[in-house]
């Protein structure tokens, strides 16, 4: 077993016997613990060396070896208190590497076995050791509010223990798996359990039966009364569609409906963008921005660089949303690497970080950019950032995949939010797009999304090669949702009043992105705020560590993102002081 | 230089540019035999008078959310659509171990079920696992799952042309000589394209042999009441299978049925042993749904869903798929007798016996051509015809082109 001791960096070296009373944060002892599972080593141990102290170990992270097999991997655990039988707690492929938890404590000795697969298996954990009398203290005061002059201790809350766990949905399949392994498979299927941590946020918040309980969490836009809402004018044209005694139930073109795909184009590019008026550019109207990009994936696999199956290296921005690269992979490709882009120090974008990475990056490879409304940090490049990232990009030949989820949503104007995409189209570059309609319409449930494709040359073959491609997807798209698109986007007065109401939303972002930094500055305490204002949009990153976000969700219901990332629209007049609140606790307590 | 510079023309799917043919064609004479969509006797497409309603019910209805849909699909859509093909009191319902997943049509509902089981069946990332489908099926099948990972898709032996039915020999044959835990597509009725299904005692001997063998069962239902006209008659397959304890995926499509092509509603529905079983299977594919279309359209789903659940809407649907599949029998009857009075040589029983929308009438590419070029008769150039294309005005016209084509062209 290989097991190596790190200390904390926050922590001033004391040696243990030093620990006494008190509420800073260096009274205790807090070190990095891990070790490495593999098919030679399946076994680790951690066992508390002394005994005079109180020894707390709480499971951080299990994750997966680049280098692992396909195999699935199950890795369990017991500790000294919970079943003899151990438990599992993990499991995971290449597309799920890795598992968080939340505050999982776990009483010495601890013993972790990988049970299913051959790893390498990484475990990280924190190895918390205090001085007995304080232990006594706070055990009281855990269930009462926090209290920043409070000279105790305190923990962190939310803490869990093996037997909470196992009573958790999670573990309830895992527990089925690892029956499954002790006894002959009778069913065909034999796989293993999964739940993404944003599935498993929004199943949490739906059990919480908390009164003040909130969801940052969310993808949509909601208003002030926090539902989603159409405009009035979505309403009267799914009427008229509804009525509309031409409109047949034909099989649309497997490409899509082209009142729809010409005007998703002039959206994204401007109607006298080069691209158009040369006749190289062509529109796929797709299943949502999802399948907008698993079909651009699934074209660069097939075609890109004239290779008859290319797979890498993409490059998403670091942090992003996880079903991205899942996405990307399903379309078989593997090498998936990561540039940065939001830096937890300034809570905004390094764009010098992110050039370097870009300058680095390996020769026309594939580039994931966000020309809008990045998810989940909310956080945009400047006009001028874009021109020197188009400039490094077309150096290097690298190919740009932009994804623009919410054309207008964040700046309030259409042609601001595309900008990126258009600079990138006016120095000559090819390139795919992915849209979505669901945040501008409110037409979520409907799935308009579509695929831009900005070529040099050779249009029509490319098209032939997506459309063999959506065969095998979804035959055609669902029209529902593009009808109502390209009826308002093709009719001058409807298109004004749409615009109006984009617009509004934009507008609404940024009234409760003021409030909530003028809320914040009220309650004190040191921060700038300004990575709240500066973007617009959706989403907003405060840079929490893990501690601050499971504070959040276990103490205060407030259910948002890893690193602090959360939905502003969900923020309304009703529940803000309470966000607020809680934010500033998170980061000025001693959690 | 652009990157796509070298991406060759991919060849135009079949059937689509038949239909574009017909649109160029200026004949006055010319008919449409080839897409397979259904059309009143005025050949227009046809929207079903309850679904009509139904639209009608769900535009005015203002309590209804825009949000997404679950990743699996609309619940009551799913266990609907469900019940639809295993019967409301299938003893698997009743088991709790059925369950589905809303996909994008029929091929959506292929292709998770495709990923699936590459990834989870026969081993973990199996793709060397055969994949049978019948000679000769729906076109897409192969891509599906072939772009779905799985490198060996083969043939069974299915359509018999020397007799013009099915070779019922050379079926079980294949079946016979497949490795075990290979996975078969079957057509659970109104086989595309040759519109000959296995009879109830021909089911049984396939299901033997793939019980024994341990071959897993696919089913592709896109024509569920438009064959017979009858919804649990053209189930029996499905349902037999499952009494048989097989698990098996079952692959269906609103889109005939419900004449909602455009709005892409289909439904993979998973019979599984037991309930944990099925737990795991539906959360592995909510994950690649994820990452295939993230959420499904909720339109056409609703639309299925409040007719499938409301008796009396339920009645009328059940009343307008009668219409329709009546219809294409109407039109199997009068173009058998039509060439039997015109005295065309051989035999066109088949035209009767075979059932749905297609009917491979047996002629050859040439007569074909011959079809498409002098008579501007469009087909497909295996001889398959969709019978929706025929009506009470063109049908006599037909029935005179085929036979010229049988007599003058060899």
């Amino acid at each position: 077993m290989t097991s190596c001791y790190v200390e904390n960096d926050s922590v001033t070296s004391i040696s243990l016997s030093e620990l006494h009373s008190s509420s800073s944060v260096s009274d205790r002892a807090c070190v990095h613990w891990g070790c490495v599972l593999s098919g030679s080593e399946t076994t680790a141990v951690f066992q508390a060396e002394n005994d005079l102290l109180e020894n707390q170990f709480f499971i951080k992270t299990i994750c997966l070896s680049e280098e692992a097999g396909d195999e699935m991997h199950i890795v369990s655990v017991c500790d000294g208190v919970g079943a003899s039988k151990p438990l599992p707690i993990a499991t995971l492929r290449h597309c799920m590497p890795m598992i968080s938890f939340p505050g999982l404590e776990l009483i010495p000795p601890v013993t972790f076995k990988l049970c299913s697969g051959k790893g390498p298996v990484f475990i990280s954990a924190q190895h918390i050791t205090l001085n007995p009398i304080e232990i006594t203290d706070v055990e009281e005061d855990e269930d009462e509010e926090e209290d920043e002059d409070d000279e105790e201790l305190i923990f962190t809350t939310g803490m869990l223990s093996l037997t909470d766990l196992g009573n958790d949905l999670c573990l309830q399949w895992g527990n089925h798996i690892m029956h499954q392994h002790e006894m002959s498979t009778c069913s065909v299927f034999d796989g293993a359990v999964f739940m993404s941590s944003e599935m498993k946020l929004t199943e949490d918040f739906k059990r919480d039966t908390h009164p003040d309980k909130v969801n940052l969490a969310g993808r949509e836009y909601v208003g002030e009364h926090g539902h989603t809402t159409w405009l009035p004018l979505v309403r009267k044209i799914k009427q008229q569609i509804a009525t509309d005694p031409t409109l047949t139930p034909e099989y649309p073109p497997i490409l899509g409906i082209p009142e729809f795909t010409q005007r998703a184009t002039e959206l994204a590019l401007g109607k006298d963008s080069p691209a158009i008026v040369e006749s190289r550019v062509f529109g796929v109207q797709t299943v949502g921005c999802t399948g907008a990009v698993r079909l651009g994936a699934e074209l660069l696999r097939s075609w890109y660089c004239s290779s008859s199956s290319w797979n890498g290296p993409i490059l998403l921005s670091s942090p992003c949303d996880d079903s991205l690269t899942g996405t990307f992979k399903a379309a078989g490709i593997d090498d998936v690497q990561h540039y940065r882009y939001w830096a937890a120090e300034s809570n905004d974008v390094c764009v010098e970080n992110m050039v370097h990475d870009l300058e680095n990056a390996p020769e026309r490879c594939v580039v994931v950019l966000f020309a809008s409304g990045h998810h989940p940090t909310g956080a945009e490049l400047s006009q001028e950032d874009w021109k020197r990232v188009a400039e490094v990009m077309k150096k290097r030949q690298l190919f740009p995949f932009f994804l623009m989820s919410a054309q207008g949503l964040c700046s309030g104007s259409l042609e601001q939010d595309a900008w990126a995409v258009r600079h990138c189209v006016s120095l000559g570059l090819e390139l795919l797009c992915a849209q979505s309609f669901s945040y501008s319409f409110g037409l979520y449930g409907e799935r308009v999304g579509h695929l831009l494709c900005v070529l040099k040359q050779n249009m029509l073959a490319v098209q032939s090669q997506a459309e063999k491609l959506v065969q095998t997807l979804w035959s055609c798209p669902p029209m529902e949702g593009a009808r109502v698109v390209a009826t308002i986007l093709s009719n001058p007065a409807h298109l004004v009043e749409w615009q109006e109401g984009v617009k509004g939303i934009a507008e609404h972002c940024m009234l409760i992105r003021e409030r909530l930094r003028e809320r914040l500055r009220l309650l004190g305490g040191p921060g700038r705020w300004d990575h709240i204002t500066k973007p617009g949009g959706l989403y907003c990153c405060f840079g929490l560590n893990a501690q601050q976000v499971e504070f959040l969700i276990q103490r205060k219901h407030v259910y948002l993102l890893p690193n602090g990332c959360l939905n502003v629209s969900a923020i309304n007049s009703r529940n803000l002081d309470y966000v607020a609140e809680s934010i500033h606790q998170a980061m000025h307590s001693q959690l | 230089m652009s990157i796509f510079g070298e991406v060759p023309l991919a060849a135009p799917v079949a059937v689509f540019k038949l239909s574009a043919d017909f649109r160029e064609d200026q004949n006055p004479n010319k008919v449409n035999l080839g897409v397979g969509a259904y059309r009143t006797d005025e050949c227009q497409p046809w929207v079903l008078p309850v679904v009509r309603k139904v639209e009608k019910m769900i535009v005015d209805d203002h309590s209804l959310n825009h949000e997404y849909l679950p990743i699996l699909g609309l619940p009551e859509f799913r266990s609907s659509a469900s019940k639809i093909a295993l019967g409301e009191d299938s003893p698997a319902i009743k088991d709790n171990r059925v369950g589905a997943v809303q996909c994008l049509g029929g091929t959506g509902a292929l292709k998770i079920g495709a990923e699936f089981l590459r990834r989870w069946y026969n081993g973990t990332d199996n793709t060397k696992t055969p994949i049978y489908v019948s000679a000769p099926t729906w076109e897409n099948h192969n891509a599906v799952f072939s772009n779905a990972g799985f490198e060996d898709i083969r043939p069974y032996k299915y359509w018999d042309a020397g007799k013009r039915g099915l070779d019922l020999t050379g079926f079980l044959g294949d079946l016979e000589s497949a490795p075990d835990h290979s996975i078969f597509v079957l057509h659970a009725c109104a086989h595309n394209p040759t519109g000959t299904d296995p009879t109830q005692d021909q089911w049984k001997q396939i299901a033997d042999v793939m019980k024994r063998k341990n071959l897993f069962a696919f089913f592709d239902s896109a024509y569920q009441g438009f064959a017979s006209g009858n919804l649990d008659k053209d189930a029996w397959s499905i349902r037999y299978f499952v009494s048989q304890g097989f698990e098996l995926f079952c692959a269906q499509s609103f889109s005939k049925n419900f004449g909602l092509y455009n709005e892409r509603v289909g439904n993979l529905t998973v019979v599984a042993k037991d309930q944990d079983n099925l737990s795991r299977v539906l959360s592995q594919m909510e994950k690649i749904v994820r990452i295939t279309w993230s959420n499904p359209p909720s339109q056409g789903a609703r639309l299925v869903a409040i007719t499938l659940n409301t008796p009396e809407l339920f009645a009328e649907w059940k009343d307008n798929v009668k219409t329709m599949a009546d219809r294409v029998l109407l039109m199997r009857a009068q173009l058998k007798e039509k060439l039997k009075t015109l005295g065309t040589p051989g035999t066109w029983e088949h035209i009767t016996e075979q059932i749905g929308m297609f009917s491979f009438t047996g002629l050859n590419p040439k007569q074909v051509e011959y079809m498409i070029k002098e008579k501007h008769v469009y087909l497909m150039a295996s001889g398959r015809i969709n019978m929706c294309g025929l009506t009470s005005k063109n049908i006599d016209y037909v029935a005179e082109s085929i036979h010229e084509a049988v007599t003058t062209v060899q």
